[in-house]
């Protein structure tokens, strides 16, 4: 098992940081009845860690006795769409987006099904209701959301929605203002690295500070990042040393290829070249604002500053329309081929 | 055809015959050639003999007529046209010569003869005038022409015997061998100029269809290889020798004047042999003949685009091979009934005398057009049936656009189908129009003709269409023939590859038409090139639009210095692709914008451009993501792809694959790199990763045998092409060994995995070995109580893998055994002599769980405590309800009986 998994804290009194969202949350349980929340932060932030900790403060341990189904929900279409869930007695986990564009069925279905199935007489009896855990909702089609908004007024008597994302504003506003927003932000370096420790005590590992800050300053504030570079490390060499390399994942380092590639040459035909593999990243599930973010980083780092304020301008634009839009690859090649453009003229202004 | 019976103007005739030979001096060429292919002149039957001496009685009558008429004193007549002048030797001759008159009356005929004949050329314009008649003659034989500037004559007739002179024909004739005489009128056929001679009246595409096997402008070895289908019906409808069967050589058009003779020699001896033995059938003969002498295939199937000549083919070759062509198309009633009666009435019925009295071939155009497939059925039905039955007798044509549409499935099989891939090129389409544009009088420029030709991508139909249109409304020919050709010749000839092309091309310059009228020159300006181009755009999938001009803008872009175009560009694209998830009008808009970008930077040179690629996401390096998700229960959380491919994917593969040990076997690793690679298969099995075999292709044909890990995540996180990349992954490589050794290490933690907290009860030695590794290693919380989590994720990942063990243990005739049961057997050792537990055991996780609080107590009791249950109760029933004859096949020690019967 690996070791994000397995320290991974169970329970809301043992979360390493974020100690205040940590009371808050023990409160609202303590209280017996919670609103619809919307959890919302970066990835590696510790949302989910936080959606089950709640759910063990709310239910006991019977909320840890999960079991994963697959089960298959018919359209209107008769088209079948599989989803998995993973449900215990007292709450049902999925992650709608997985149905692509019958995720509004998916939603219905399952919510519907867990309404119907009438309140629930736990044994403590505190609790009346079973919650609902909808992951990456941001993911989840405009109709979706908007059979959501419905789903949630009239349910709310027998079921909960906990709804998880990493962009809330992809979230529409209804379905916003029907929940309370809890933001897990992401821990900074310093609270990744007492975790980083943390672990290295329990697998009894001798763990150097200094390349604690560093796979903590590599993980980008993502603490599953960290903890699983940790770990690749200590597979690769044990006895650490401050020097130990820290690889960036695959995809970063290819990204980080492209800006060195648009650097070097400004040309179509290094944007054809760039093209093949802005495809090839794309095509292997790294989102285009992914790409864009870690791309504008690596410009950045050797840029001019004179230049800086054009490319983030642009930078924003492009990030901008790839939301709104619908080819990612159209924007992140209009933004490569602007930065070729305003880079060139930089260098022709420079020198001569 | 070329020397008529009838009188039109012989000067005329000759010139204009002469002048056509002209024209077609490659089609001379062509004939020489094909005089190796085409059938012997002689083999056909004898086609229509237009340059045969008119027949003799009609000459008789004429002549007669003619000199009646010479003898005869003028006398008027009510006829329409005026009397010829009358012969003035009866008036000379009683002027004159009077006195002279007893002497040499045959003197006097002859000066009458001579005076004749001096007058002759001057009478015979007015001979000329005298016979064509506005109307027709009432009492005379006349035909009925049309003369080149369109007006209409009846003209009488006359023998052609006058016109021949002395050496007439049939004397002449009658000297020479019919064999020679055939092979004459073969070559005057052939001679026939390429363009129809008949004129006629109406649309141009029937007044210049093609009459004779030259004329065609089809593919030529399409064209023979069609004909050679119709005449192995010869043996059997004229009783004549088949073709003979295409050689080799034939095939390749540029054959020296050497080697065809030598084919021809060859082809001699072929034919003596063939001829000396006839009703014995060489072997070839059997697959091409039935037993009746019959073609196999008895049906041509002719498939190929509208306006490729299809039906003229059938027609023209039919007619070729001898054939009265019946045609029905697709006004007719053409049930299959209908169909049954047409082609059997023209296998039975036959003309009596005349011309007609050939044998008639049936010619089913648009078949396609005929819904269900009763009526090929029908065909089918009669092409396959024997002689003696309702069968086909007669070729039968049939013709269609679509060969594989539906209703013709079973026709194709026993028919011979001929697709005309090929439409005529543009310059032979080019030929044709010169001559018939050359015929009509028109003043056509070339290049006029060679964008219609191109235009209408090998449709003959269409250019003369489009070209007798423009001659009927246009003073200026050219601008007319241009403007057919940009308002698109045919429906659909607009697609998206034309339509990029127009985009990033300029357009091949034109000559400046002038047509007179002091309108600016409209084509010419790019507002309405462009225009254009978006009213294409408009009618296409604007998603494909806009996509392809992505696709090709940077390879259209060569000459940016500044990078400053392709920004641009790009930023356009960009704001289309915004406006590209609209509706109607935002999709258009998207379409316009994509290609007025692209137009704004159009270049005189231009690339070949490309089809965009559809943007899906690499189908297997999604799926190897996308499953490993569905694997990975680590714990509770299940990541998102996104999630999964940023964060778990890259670190996972390292912490698998990326080990610090030596490629060697599990005995000779040192104790560091056991508990290194335990700890690795743990994670695997936590993760529901594993190995499978493989064969690695390292690019020079070697083929090695290595693992992968599945699911694949190694080239889900591999970017660059595998090795092509940039970006080398030093990792993701492990020796074969090791990976053997892993995979066998996952087998067992899965095993220990689903005996869950039971730990202690372990099959093998080995899994005992590692069990007590993997103590010392992890930390104390794990080694003596699970968490209830753990066991969920392991259990159900070790589900996946129960089939692969089940063989392992060879319990593989048990698999249909339910859970349930199997668990208890397992359980069950004679050595052990566990009584199975009242609460049964299921690998159900949610059951498992709850029943594993409840048992960890239960289970933790040591061996020695089991054995003395076994001893209190020796009574065990065991019972199998599945196989065959519900028995049961274990090894059994003897130890283990004496154990039981002690």
């Amino acid at each position: 098992m690996l070791w994000v998994d397995k320290y991974r804290p169970q329970t809301l009194e043992k979360m390493d940081y974020h100690k205040e969202l940590s009371q808050r949350l023990s409160d609202l349980a303590a209280d017996g009845d919670i609103p619809h929340l919307l959890f919302y932060g970066p990835n590696g932030a510790g949302k989910k860690t936080r959606i089950l900790a709640l759910l063990r403060a709310l239910y006991g341990s019977g909320a840890d006795r999960v079991k994963l189904d697959r089960r298959e929900i018919k359209t209107p279409s008769n088209k079948t769409v599989e989803v998995t869930t993973s449900s215990s007695n007292y709450h049902i986990e999925m992650n709608p987006g997985d149905a692509g564009t019958n995720d509004r069925f998916v939603v219905q279905e399952v919510i519907k099904e867990i309404a119907q199935g009438g309140s629930l007489h736990s044994k403590t009896g505190r609790v009346g209701y079973k919650v609902v855990v909808l992951v990456e909702v941001d993911r989840l089609t405009r109709q979706a959301q908007a059979a959501l908004r419905r789903t949630m007024e009239k349910c709310a008597s027998s079921c909960r929605l906990v709804l998880s994302c990493a962009n809330p504003s992809k979230v529409i506003d209804p379905v916003r203002s029907r929940c309370l927003g809890i933001r897990v932000a992401a821990p900074t370096d310093a609270e990744i690295c007492v975790v980083l420790q943390s672990v290295a005590a329990k697998e009894r590992l001798v763990l150097p500070d200094k390349l604690a800050a560093r796979v903590a300053k590599a993980s980008n504030r993502n603490l599953r990042r960290a903890v699983l570079a940790l770990e690749a490390a200590k597979v690769k060499q044990y006895p650490f040393d401050e020097e130990c390399p820290i690889e960036p994942p695959d995809w970063e380092a290819y990204v980080h290829s492209i800006a060195q590639d648009i650097t070097r040459d400004q040309s179509p035909q290094r944007l054809l070249a760039c093209r093949e593999k802005l495809y090839d990243l794309l095509s292997k599930c790294v989102p285009a604002d992914v790409i864009l973010k870690t791309l504008v980083k690596d410009l950045l780092k050797n840029l001019d500053d004179e230049l800086k304020p054009d490319i983030l301008k642009w930078a924003a634009i492009y990030e901008h329309r790839i939301q709104c839009g619908a080819k990612d690859i159209f924007h992140l090649e209009a933004f490569i081929a602007k930065f070729m453009s305003l880079y060139k003229h930089f260098i022709a202004d420079m020198f001569g | 055809m070329m020397t008529e019976p009838y009188d039109v103007d012989p000067d005329d005739d000759v010139a204009f015959n002469e002048e056509e030979e002209d024209d077609i001096p490659e089609e001379e060429e062509e004939e020489e050639e094909e005089e190796d292919v085409v059938p012997k002149p002689a083999s056909p039957p004898p086609p229509p003999k237009p340059a045969s001496p008119p027949p003799p009685k009609k000459v008789g009558v004429a002549r007669r007529l003619a000199e009646w008429r010479a003898a005869q004193p003028p006398v008027p007549r009510n006829s329409p046209s005026p009397p010829p002048p009358p012969p003035c030797n009866k008036w000379r001759g009683e002027s004159s010569d009077e006195d002279e008159e007893p002497v040499a009356v045959p003197h006097r005929r002859n000066a009458g003869a001579a005076a004749e004949k001096r007058e002759a050329k001057s009478k015979r314009a007015e001979d000329f005038r005298r016979h064509m008649h506005e109307t027709p003659p009432l009492d005379e034989e006349s035909v009925p022409m049309t003369l080149e500037d369109g007006s209409r004559f009846y003209v009488k007739t006359r023998p052609a015997v006058e016109e021949l002179g002395e050496e007439a024909r049939p004397t002449s004739l009658l000297a020479t061998p019919v064999a020679e005489l055939r092979a004459l009128d073969d070559v005057a056929e052939r001679r026939a100029p390429i363009v129809l001679r008949r004129a006629a009246g109406g649309l141009w595409v029937d007044k210049y269809a093609p009459q004779t096997f030259q004329d065609l402008l089809s593919d030529d070895r399409t064209n023979r290889e069609v004909l050679r289908a119709l005449k192995n019906w010869d043996p059997f409808v004229f009783r004549k020798p088949a073709p003979k069967p295409p050689v080799e050589t034939t095939t390749t058009r540029t054959t020296t004047k050497m080697a065809s003779t030598m084919i021809s020699k060859k082809k001699a001896f072929a034919w003596k042999k063939r001829r000396k033995l006839p009703p014995n059938k060489t072997e070839e003969d059997d697959k091409v003949f039935d037993e009746d002498g019959r073609p196999a295939k008895k049906i041509v199937l002719l498939a190929g685009d509208p306006g490729t000549g299809k039906t003229t083919l059938a027609r023209v070759l039919a007619r070729f091979a001898g054939y009265r062509v019946i045609e029905v198309n697709a006004s007719e009633d053409r049930t299959k009934t209908a169909i049954e009666r047409a082609v059997t009435d023209a296998q039975t019925n036959r003309a009596v005398g005349g011309r007609d009295s050939k044998p008639a071939c049936v010619v089913l155009d648009e078949i396609d057009g005929i819904a269900g497939t009763q009526a090929s059925a029908a065909l089918v039905a009669m092409a396959t049936a024997p002689l003696k039955k309702k069968t086909l007798t007669r070729p039968v044509v049939c013709v269609c656009n679509d060969l594989y549409a539906p209703s013709l499935r079973s026709l194709r099989d026993v028919s011979a189908v001929f697709h005309l891939r090929n439409p005529p090129t543009p310059q032979r389409l080019v030929g044709v129009l010169r001559t018939v544009a050359a015929r009509e009088g028109l003043d056509v420029s070339q290049m006029a003709l060679q964008a219609l030709a191109e235009a209408s991508r090998g449709d003959v139909r269409a250019c003369l269409h489009a070209l007798q249109f423009a001659s009927s409304t246009a003073s200026n020919l050219d601008a007319e023939v241009f403007r057919a050709v940009d308002s698109g010749l045919k429906d659909g000839a607009a697609d998206e590859f034309d339509l990029w092309r127009a985009v990033f091309s300029k357009p091949k310059p034109r000559p400046p038409i002038d047509d007179g009228s002091n309108t600016p020159k409209k084509r010419t300006t790019a507002k309405n090139e462009l225009s254009a181009i978006i009213a294409t755009a408009a009618s296409l999938d604007a998603d494909r639009v806009v996509a392809g001009v992505h696709e090709n803008y940077p390879t259209v872009i060569v000459r940016d210095p500044g990078a400053l175009h392709t920004a641009s560009l790009a930023d356009d694209l960009s704001e289309a692709d915004l406006l590209l998830r609209r509706h109607d009008l935002g999709a258009r808009c998207s379409a316009a914008i994509s290609c007025a970008a692209g137009f704004a930077r159009r270049d005189d040179f231009v690339p070949k451009l490309r089809i965009p690629k559809l943007l899906r996401p690499d189908a297997s390096a999604f799926r190897a993501i996308d499953d490993a998700r569905t694997r990975w229960r680590p714990r509770l959380e299940r990541l998102g792809t996104t999630a999964c491919a940023l964060d778990l994917a890259p670190w996972l593969t390292r912490v698998v694959l990326d080990l610090d040990v030596r490629p060697v076997g599990l005995e000779l690793a040192r104790p560091r790199e056991k508990a290194l690679l335990e700890a690795t298969a743990t994670v695997m099995a936590a993760n529901g990763l594993g190995f499978e075999r493989a064969v690695l292709d390292d690019g020079d044909n070697n083929f090695k045998p290595t693992y992968k890990l599945r699911p694949d995540v190694v080239a889900a996180t591999t970017f660059g092409g595998g090795s092509g990349g940039t970006v080398k992954t030093p990792h993701h490589r492990l020796a074969p060994i090791t990976c053997q050794v892993l995979s066998r290490q996952v087998t067992i933690a899965l095993v220990r995995h689903r005996d869950g907290a039971s730990t202690t009860t372990t099959t093998t030695t080995a899994a005992k070995k590692t069990t007590t590794n993997d103590d010392n290693e992890l930390p104390a919380a794990k080694r003596k109580k699970k968490s209830p989590a753990e066991i969920v994720a392991a259990a159900a990942a070790a589900a996946d893998q129960q089939q692969q063990e089940e063989e392992e243990e060879g319990a593989s005739n048990n698999k249909a055994v339910p859970p349930k049961r199997r668990r208890r057997r397992r359980h069950f050792s004679f050595t052990q002599w566990v009584v199975p537990n009242k609460k049964k055991k299921n690998p159900h996780p949610a059951v498992l769980l709850e029943e594993d609080e409840n048992d960890a107590v239960a289970q933790q009791p040591e061996p020695a405590s089991k054995k003395a249950k076994v001893v209190e109760r020796p009574h065990i029933t065991f019972k199998f309800n599945k196989g065959f004859s519900d028995a049961v096949r274990r090894p059994v020690f003897m130890e283990d009986l004496l154990l039981l019967t002690s």
